[in-house]
């Protein structure tokens, strides 16, 4: 399959989720935009919190597809989890470090 | 000499076609060509079929050709995805999620007339539907499908489905749903026999009577109480439920695993629905009655009569009077060069799968174009069939393979026989995209 086919493809897949996309991105600027003049440093917890919550994500995806953890087997379904992982992390890390952010 | 023009028979009306496409054929053998240029043409396409392999086609033809006239024929006014109805009818999808309107899928520029052919005059270049309308044409693209002969088991029909224990995943969606209640009411029930079928002809998706019993399996293991049901699995080849054979050994181990009866050279023939009975025939021409309280029910299926009973279908082999005749690399009929065929109707080997149409579509579209331009006929198709062979609810393996039954792998990071969650994921949340994207002609 060609690179422009897997990408048409990845674009109708994200179809019926834009509302979702958007919906995750209104907390994240507003997050953002309040934490805007805060450049203290960040609480030492927040790094393990967006870790367990990634990993919890990655947990529980195999459950929000109708799967099941046990089926996760190939090196692709073990990376698709760490992907999953990943992102949700950075999104939770974006999400929490401005409002947890000391002010100076 | 033109090697195109020697080895085509000549027609009348076939010097008019030629000079309606060699205008465009210097334009399009350019670099820039198939990125910027449409084939001119004025020739008039008929498209029968308004399904998967026809709305990609007639898609691909409006994008790449300019002046024609296309018109398109056949008569459901939903769009049905296909490939969802295992998923309906193992009780994970609605009914609903698998239809859109016809007409949302056709481009303007396309003329859709609602109804399904009858008759074809192919010595006229003519069609007649179902209305009575009669279409001309210069260039026929037939892609009607193929037909569910459930008549063909005695006491058989689709009204009996959702009924006594039967059950079948290819009729409709509603099919489908029905199919998932039937299953439902066996294991409400706690115990009995469920009873799983294979057709003696070619079927379209012909991975669907393995995923049913996969996903019924599933459902049974979930229950806890998988000793109280025997799970029987019919089939009219010896020791043979796919027609490839890696994928064939690994279905039939994983059954013995989870102790399903493997009964082959046995073909459903007929059906009492009222006593819950099948009955089969077996190699030496015998046939014995079995009992049920589910049956998922697999048609033979054919092309449609209009198409099997015309001197279109194939006149001799396997697939006489069954399916469309076309030559199975180029896609082109094999005694009308006028004629092309894409979809379940067609006599290949391999094919009948919403992946094939989408390995189909280009190769048809391109040898349509270079059959309009008068110039050879070179794309050609390798028989590509894939089927997210579901293994268990939440897991499948992403069988894919061609002609003489060669894997083809289409990323190199999924491998064509392991069972994946992440393909299971694809099949369930990427495939429908995916096709959705091939109507429109985009991939």
């Amino acid at each position: 399959m060609t690179f422009e086919g897997v990408i048409t493809i990845i674009l109708y897949s994200l179809k019926p989720y834009w509302w979702l996309l958007a919906l995750l991105l209104v907390p994240l600027v507003l997050t953002q935009l309040s934490g805007w003049k805060k450049y203290g440093p960040r609480p030492g917890f927040l790094y393990l919190l967006c870790v367990v919550v990634g990993i919890g994500a990655a947990l529980v995806a195999p459950a929000l597809t109708m799967s099941k953890l046990s089926y996760v087997a190939t090196t692709t379904d073990w990376l698709s989890l760490l992907a999953v992982a990943v992102g949700v992390a950075i999104y939770c890390f974006l999400l929490l470090s401005p409002v947890l952010r000391r002010a100076s | 000499m033109h090697p195109f023009k020697a080895s085509v028979p000549q027609n009348p009306g076939r010097r008019r076609i030629l000079q309606m496409g060699a205008g465009a054929t210097a334009l399009s053998a350019l670099p820039f060509g198939s990125a910027f240029a449409r084939q001119g043409s004025n020739a008039r396409i008929v498209i029968l079929g308004a399904g998967a392999a026809g709305t990609a086609i007639a898609n691909r033809l409006n994008n790449s050709l300019s002046g024609a006239k296309i018109t398109i024929a056949g008569e459901r006014q939903q769009h049905l995805y296909q490939p969802g109805y295992t998923l309906i009818a193992s009780g994970l999808w609605p009914a609903d999620k698998v239809a859109t309107s016809t007409a949302e899928w056709l481009p303007s520029g396309v003329s859709w007339v609602p109804s399904d052919v009858s008759e074809f005059m192919p010595d006229q270049r003519k069609v007649k539907l179902t209305n009575g309308q009669v279409l001309e044409y210069d260039l026929l693209v037939i892609a009607t499908g193929c037909q569910l002969n459930y008549t063909d088991i005695e006491g058989m029909s689709t009204d009996l489905i959702g009924q006594n224990g039967i059950g079948s995943v290819y009729a409709s969606p509603a099919a489908a749903s029905a199919t998932n209640t039937q299953i439902e009411s066996l294991i409400s029930k706690g115990s009995g026999r469920a009873i799983f079928t294979l057709s003696n002809t070619a079927i379209k998706c012909a991975g669907a009577p393995l995923k049913m019993t996969f996903t019924t399996l599933s459902r049974l293991e979930d229950t806890g109480k998988r000793d109280q049901f025997q799970v029987d699995f019919f089939t009219p080849f010896q020791n043979r439920v796919f027609s490839v054979p890696v994928y064939n050994d690994f279905v039939l181990n994983r059954w013995q695993e989870q102790q399903v009866g493997l009964h082959d050279q046995r073909t459903l023939v007929g059906i009492d629905a009222s006593s819950k009975t099948a009955l089969f025939s077996s190699a030496d021409g015998q046939t014995k009655r079995e009992s049920y309280d589910f049956i998922h029910v697999v048609p033979p299926m054919s092309a449609p009569d209009a198409v099997r009973q015309s001197e279109l279908a194939w006149q001799e082999g396997p697939m006489a009077n069954q399916w469309l005749e076309i030559d199975q690399y180029n896609l082109q009929h094999r005694r009308y060069p006028e004629i092309f065929g894409v979809g379940d109707v067609i006599g290949t080997p391999f094919g009948k799968t919403a992946a094939s149409v989408k390995k189909q579509a280009p190769v048809a579209e391109a040898n349509i174009l270079s059959y309009l331009a008068g110039q050879p006929l070179l794309a050609k198709y390798d028989g590509y069939t894939s089927c997210p062979l579901i293994t268990s609810i939440g897991r499948a393996v992403l069988a894919e393979f061609g002609y003489g039954g060669e894997l083809m792998p289409s990323f190199p990071f999924i491998s064509p026989t392991e069972e994946s969650w992440a393909v299971w994921v694809m099949k369930e949340k990427m495939l429908q995209p995916a096709y959705y994207a091939m109507l429109n002609g985009q991939v």
